[in-house]
């Protein structure tokens, strides 16, 4: 059977992985590595990077195979995983600016 | 990739001038650009990023109200001297753009006119047309119609016949539920205009879309290429 995720499941990921965001982001694959600060951009991209792998680890899928086939935008692959196991349904944008907003 | 508009119409001298303060970046899919009540850190030139103005409601649910892309500006409120603004400014397609700090935009562009400035008015008075044009189509015109004019609206703006669209933002753009959403794409879907499989929307029939959006598609499209009609 599919395995799904509902908000307090989703909330309490976000929560983790913005609790390790300092942890995070230089230690992740080309997160670092001496080339200055993160931008934005980085930063966002890479807590995304995070919060994918843990959604794809809640509902035992394969991050790779699921990138492969939503494409590399880790934003947009985590929405569509979210949209395609999400149950019941909520609103999954707002949780995520409200947990990652100060950790740019 | 294209460039953006308001830039590229700028006399060399002035464009020169202006790279100073300009930063090229890369802009990531649902990152954030301007926060409700939060001052605006930076105004932003999209080349082929495409971002969405919406307004949360305290529950959660959500309109949105533009979209701007290569035509236009993201922080359409600083150059109206409004620091912060009430409705909220992400990526809705990532891509590349410029950003100018809001001190530089406010010194550099605001405070010492010329034609970026000129062109500004030209751009807020479309974008103001978007959104009062939005509020009248979300009340009055079917999520069919609604949803063939949004389509062809991001297909200008990312010069891609496909691109990224979920559920939920097609919900917050149309004011329907995720449902309705999966209804009416599957109808466009149906009638061959477009086809939409996890969440990537690929647009078949331009023309017909055309044909079958609200009369507001194209009364917003040229009221934002009058923009550059003029010298």
């Amino acid at each position: 059977m599919k395995r799904t995720i509902n908000e307090q499941e989703f909330k309490t990921l976000c929560e983790e992985v913005a609790a390790r965001a300092s942890a995070i982001l230089p230690s992740m694959p080309d997160g670092g590595g001496g080339a200055g600060p993160l931008n934005e951009s980085e930063s966002t991209g890479l807590l995304l990077r995070a919060l994918f792998l843990c959604v794809c680890r809640h509902l035992e899928l394969d991050p790779k195979a699921q990138a492969s086939e939503l494409g590399d935008d880790n934003g947009f692959a985590l929405a569509q995983t979210l949209e395609e196991h999400m149950h019941p349904e909520f609103l999954y944008s707002r949780i995520i600016d409200e947990c990652f907003n100060g950790q740019e | 990739m294209s460039e953006n508009r308001l830039l590229a119409a700028l006399p060399k001298e002035e464009n020169q001038r202006l790279r100073l303060f300009l930063e090229p970046v890369r802009v990531e899919f649902k990152q954030l650009l301007m926060q409700p009540g939060t001052p605006i850190p930076y105004v932003w030139f999209p080349h082929d990023f495409v971002a969405s103005d919406i307004v949360e409601m305290a529950d959660g649910s959500a309109v949105e109200v533009a979209t701007i892309g290569n035509e236009g500006m993201v922080g359409t409120p600083l150059f109206l001297r409004e620091t912060t603004t009430t409705a909220k400014a992400f990526a809705q397609a990532p891509g590349t753009g410029m950003r100018m700090r809001a001190e530089d935009f406010v010194s550099e562009v605001i405070e010492r006119g010329g034609p970026l400035h000129e062109l500004l008015h030209r751009y807020t008075h479309a974008f103001v047309t978007q959104i009062s044009q939005t509020a009248a189509c979300n009340r009055l015109h079917t999520a069919e119609r609604r949803m063939c004019r949004w389509i062809l609206m991001m297909h200008d703006r990312v010069n891609e016949d496909r691109f990224p669209l979920t559920q939920e933002f097609m919900s917050q753009m149309l004011g329907v539920t995720r449902q309705s959403v999966s209804a009416t794409a599957g109808a466009l879907q149906e009638a061959r205009l477009i086809t939409y499989t996890r969440g990537m929307m690929t647009v078949l029939d331009r023309q017909r879309l055309e044909t079958s959006a609200c009369e507001c598609y194209e009364k917003v499209r040229r009221q934002f290429e009058r923009i550059f009609d003029r010298p």
